[in-house]
């Protein structure tokens, strides 16, 4: 299985080198203080939802393209031929996708120790850099619960009508929204502002509920995937 | 040992092999106790199926012109190849036998029938 | 251990129009079985079903004595699989692909892998795009052979191929079954090649078994005559199957050659007779299809 989770980046190694790249400079630029002290300003919460934006969406493009690359080269049907359980199959792909997703989080927190150790500033600016980093990574884990059993079950060129555009459409409403409810006023016209002012704010707990119900939609699509494949004939 | 397969013969092709190699062993080509071509070796050579050669071999075993030796291969059996000559030296002696029980119905004599003989070597027919 | 490395049994599939009909047959350990029929007879649908890439209706299909559902995994780490088309990262080499394939197989040995590429002549440095499709075959071959597989399935293995490098395969073919210890399954539509490696033939026709029999079987029992044309009368035309008759003369086929020497002896005792065996071609073609005999 272990060969399986590499298999993607054994023969895709210049996309990686690529967009690897781009998402961890932006992880680490992401974690630098432009404002070391005072109250952050709604400018400065926007800016940093834009960057966590352009972080996460380079490796979503990623995962999506590494399945395209699969259809182009007919890898199920040379794995399927392989002595591998399906469960092992599905598996392997998840946990090498959610690697991608996650890892910005864990090379913005290690940069964020370095420069709070270096420079010696208080961590709730960073705080809310990782809140707004946790958000969007709810926001991209759910979208990839439910997209990936589309992958399993259809050809990448019928399943990226749901998983391109509907998704994007999808995705796109529910940034600005996770955004904007940082944000204290002023942008929004009235009655928007009211229906995000009944969302709750997102603190610690709410990160950690997020987190809960990103795991729950991972759990059903990972099932749900194992089924599709299952049932699968090439 | 030299085989080889006629298309044009309505013999299947393990009678053709089991005669072949009868006649070789018998005539003394093949010796006793000379190794014979693995089965899976002949069918590979001849291009034929791995089921036709056994069957030929088997057939063999069976009427004592070949053993088996288990990892070893097969070989020519020395009583095989001596019974058969055996049988077949019997049956020339009948054959003659009755050539000069006609030839003494005809009131020849020994000298003549010996002179027929000579005549018969000398052609070396 | 077990009897028969591949048995099927009854196996049948609906596939819109076209079904696999009640397929039956298996092969003893150590022998060859050439899988025969025509394009779209029900082939690579009865091979997909044995690999377990597609779901069968019912029947069983036991490989080494085991269910091919149940341990599917065990089955393929055991034996060699070969697809129709072959499926490779087309811009990784030849190499990598060997690394990358054997890296599934607990059984692979990296330098049988070397040594099957030397005696095959693919260039292991050459990106897989870069090779023809004899080479492509061969690689897809070499690759299911490093893991010392006890069974190779091979789909179409010669198709497309020109006759030199079909030859080739054939040849290395045999080298394999020299042990005793392997067994090979084939499927094409290229009845000369079976003729030429296959020790047991199944044929299928649309979707159902016509002959599972080792070939010499069949071949020995069939043979074709032929006889000027002034020899021919209504009794000997009945007792031919596949007659044809022509300016120079006509020829038929028989599975009772002595009974039918005596008869056309009996009606033309200064008639001379040509013998010849029956190859596999002329068996599908004028027993199986125009003799409708059903084995």
């Amino acid at each position: 299985m272990f060969k399986l989770i590499l298999k993607d980046y054994r023969t895709q190694k210049a996309f990686f080198g690529i967009y690897g790249s781009f998402a961890i400079a932006l992880s680490v630029l992401y974690g630098y203080p432009f404002v070391k002290t005072g109250k952050l300003s709604d400018d400065i919460l926007t800016q940093n939802s834009i960057i966590a934006l352009f972080i996460y969406i380079p490796i979503y493009l990623l995962i999506n393209y590494l399945f395209y690359q699969d259809y182009k080269h007919d890898a199920m049907k040379l794995i399927l031929t392989f002595p591998l359980n399906k469960k092992e199959i599905v598996f392997s792909k998840y946990l090498f996708s959610l690697i991608l997703l996650i890892m910005p989080v864990f090379v913005f927190v290690v940069f964020s120790g370095v420069y709070v150790i270096a420079l010696q500033l208080s961590g709730e600016l960073f705080f809310q850099k990782l809140i707004t980093l946790g958000s969007f990574s709810f926001a991209f884990l759910v979208m990839f619960s439910i997209n990936l059993p589309w992958y399993f079950k259809y050809d990448y060129d019928k399943a990226i009508y749901f998983n391109g555009y509907i998704s994007t459409i999808i995705f796109f409403i529910i940034s600005p929204v996770l955004v904007l409810r940082q944000l204290d006023n002023g942008i929004l016209p009235e009655y928007l502002q009211t229906t995000i002012s009944r969302l709750p704010k997102i603190g610690a707990t709410s990160i950690v509920c997020m987190l809960f119900v990103s795991m729950f939609f991972l759990i059903i699509s990972i099932r749900l995937s194992e089924r599709i494949l299952v049932k699968k004939e090439i | 040992m030299f085989v080889a397969l006629s298309n044009t013969d309505p013999l299947p092709f393990y009678e053709q092999i089991k005669k072949q190699m009868m006649d070789q062993i018998i005539s003394g080509n093949i010796k006793a106790g000379e190794m014979v071509p693995s089965i899976r070796l002949l069918a590979k050579e001849l291009g034929i199926s791995v089921i036709t050669v056994k069957k030929a071999y088997d057939d063999l075993e069976t009427m004592g012109y070949i053993i088996t030796r288990a990892g070893k291969g097969s070989f020519v059996s020395e009583l095989g190849a001596e019974s058969v000559k055996t049988e077949k030296l019997k049956n020339i002696k009948k054959v003659l036998e009755d050539v000069i029980l006609e030839c003494r119905k005809l009131k020849l004599e020994d000298k003549e029938i010996l002179k027929f003989v000579h005549e018969i070597l000398d052609k070396k027919v | 251990m077990y009897q028969n490395v591949l048995e099927v049994n009854s196996l049948v599939k609906k596939y819109g129009e076209f079904s696999l009909k009640e397929v039956s047959f298996k092969i003893p350990k150590g022998y060859i079985m050439g899988f025969s029929g025509q394009n779209g007879a029900g082939k690579s649908t009865t091979l997909k079903c044995i690999m377990n890439l597609i779901k069968y209706d019912s029947g069983s299909i036991n490989v080494f004595g085991l269910d091919n559902i149940k341990h599917s995994t065990d089955i393929k780490s055991r034996l060699g699989y070969v697809s129709e088309d072959h499926y490779f990262y087309d811009h990784m080499t030849v190499e990598w692909t060997g690394n990358f394939v054997g890296s599934f197989y607990e059984r692979w040995e990296k330098e049988l892998f070397n040594k099957l590429l030397n005696r095959f002549n693919v260039d292991k440095t050459k990106k897989v795009r870069e090779l023809s499709k004899g080479m492509k075959t061969k690689l897809s071959l070499a690759l299911a052979m490093a893991h010392m597989p006890e069974l190779l399935i091979l789909d179409e293995p010669t198709s497309g191929l020109d006759p030199v490098v079909r030859n080739e395969l054939l040849e290395i073919f045999l080298e394999i079954m020299q042990s005793g210890d392997n067994s090979i399954f084939f499927s094409t539509h290229i009845t000369s090649d079976i003729e030429k490696v296959a020790d047991y033939i199944t044929i299928i026709d649309n979707g159902r078994v016509v002959v599972s029999e080792d070939k010499d079987s069949i071949l020995d029992k069939w043979v074709v005559v032929k006889a000027e044309n002034r020899y021919l009368n209504d009794n000997v035309k009945k007792s031919l199957i596949g007659f044809k008759e022509g300016d120079f003369g006509y020829s038929g086929i028989t599975n009772e050659f002595e009974w039918f020497k005596d008869r056309f002896n009996a009606d033309f005792p200064e008639g001379n007779l040509i013998t010849s065996r029956i190859s596999l071609d002329e068996y599908m073609l004028r027993v199986v299809k125009e003799g409708g005999i059903c084995v």
